[in-house]
């Protein structure tokens, strides 16, 4: 019972403490991907599953942004590409994460090293 | 269940949101596999588009539709609030309170100000909703989808006429029904009409995408709409000012129990009507502002 109650809390944490835009960009650095293949990816690779109403909220959000385009459509389901403004925002946001990541473990270990 | 629940909840979006994403998100839904959770993440997306909506996906929608979305709404929180204005009429009806008016000035003040911005109002709506009404019914020979919007309306007010019929009947029957009986009645009228006007409303906003309309007559319908929502905070206040006056100038009118559904005291019944009136005012507000957005976008 304690132990589901901490899976439960440990993934609403991390869903929400993972910006879903982030997310789709880092999966569209990949190639051009529609949404159920975007979803597919992201849990695949950062164990979220996103929902429909996530997904293209994050979608509209960076289109509206012109950080992604939508590629004509194939049938229903209409493929999107990071654009160059994009592929820049990705890795400004990679960079900083990756700076946070470094700090992090150094800290650790120098707090590790103490105890 | 929960496919039907997916699809309840993609109707919940903005128009814009539907028309840009809709068949994707379906088509997301039929790839993913409908859950409770994703119902709920549907649902939430769908509350997020509407507080607040991506400018560009907004934006997308042509300038017509803009204003037609706008109008329409406002037409929907004018009939809400029409039922909040019935409701002050019915507790204030009584001739104690004519009388507190003519006494204390700032009760009959706010009293005139509230019936004039409401003759404003219906004026304004009269003005801005005749020209789209006669350009819809001209349309509604050749086009099916004006015909049935019409027809669905007219239906409405069919089932009003009939239930304010019923209930004059019966509210006139000797004996007199009793207090509790009479309450009742009231309010199942009171939901009828709410039901049919929604009904109207929805079915106004049908006829008015389904019609072609010429852009001078969405224009003037969309400056008569932010009359109407004006006039409707306008009259929000002076109840407010009216329920203030009233509390502190005339404390026994105000505490009796004359309420339109028997509430034990006068101020309940005016600040339930205030909730109402600000619940209106406020969505009439934000869609007046979009409907004039989309009368002056180039």
């Amino acid at each position: 019972m304690y132990r589901r109650a901490y899976y439960y809390a440990m993934r609403y944490i991390s869903e929400r403490s993972t910006d879903p835009g982030l997310l789709v960009l880092a999966s569209l650095a990949e190639g051009p991907k529609h949404g159920y293949a975007i979803t597919q990816d992201v849990e695949e690779v950062a164990g979220v599953k996103l929902g429909p109403g996530t997904l293209y909220g994050a979608l509209s959000r960076l289109e509206g942004r012109d950080l992604i385009e939508a590629l004509p459509s194939e049938d229903r389901r209409r493929p999107y590409k990071i654009t160059a403004a994009g592929s820049a925002a990705l890795a400004e946001q990679l960079a900083m994460l990756e700076r946070v990541v470094d700090t992090g473990m150094k800290r650790l270990r120098a707090a590790g090293a103490t105890a | 269940m929960n496919a039907r629940l997916a699809r309840l909840a993609l109707a919940l979006y903005p128009l814009a949101y539907r028309r840009r994403y809709g068949e994707e998100m379906a088509a997301l839904v039929e790839d993913q596999g409908t859950s409770p959770r994703a119902v709920a993440d549907f649902a939430r997306g769908a509350f997020r588009a509407h507080l607040r909506p991506e400018p560009a996906v907004a934006e997308a929608l042509p300038r017509g539709d803009r204003i037609r979305l706008g109008v329409s709404a406002v037409l929907l929180c004018w009939l809400l609030f029409g039922a909040a204005m019935l409701a002050f009429a019915k507790t204030t009806e009584e001739p104690a309170f004519t009388a507190a008016a003519s006494a204390h000035a700032v009760l009959g003040g706010a009293h005139l100000a509230l019936q004039l911005l409401f003759v404003l109002a219906w004026v304004a709506f009269l003005l801005g909703a005749a020209p789209l009404v006669v350009l819809a019914l001209a349309q509604a020979h050749r086009r099916p989808g004006v015909r049935r919007a019409a027809l669905a309306a007219v239906g409405c007010v069919a089932v009003l006429i009939v239930a304010t019929a019923a209930v004059v009947l019966v509210a006139n029957r000797q004996p007199a029904p009793d207090h509790g009986s009479g309450a009742a009645l009231l309010a199942g009228w009171t939901c009828i009409g709410l039901a049919c006007a929604s009904g109207c409303a929805l079915a106004a906003r049908r006829g008015l995408f389904a019609a072609t309309m010429p852009a001078p007559a969405l224009r003037l319908a969309a400056a008569c709409a932010t009359v109407v929502a004006a006039a409707m905070a306008g009259i929000a206040l002076a109840t407010l000012a009216y329920l203030v006056a009233l509390v502190t100038s005339a404390t026994a009118l105000a505490s009796t129990p004359n309420g339109p559904f028997g509430n034990p005291d006068v101020r309940v019944s005016l600040l339930l009507v205030l909730a109402v009136m600000v619940a209106a005012a406020v969505p009439a507000a934000l869609a007046a502002r979009r409907a004039w957005r989309g009368a002056i976008a180039r």
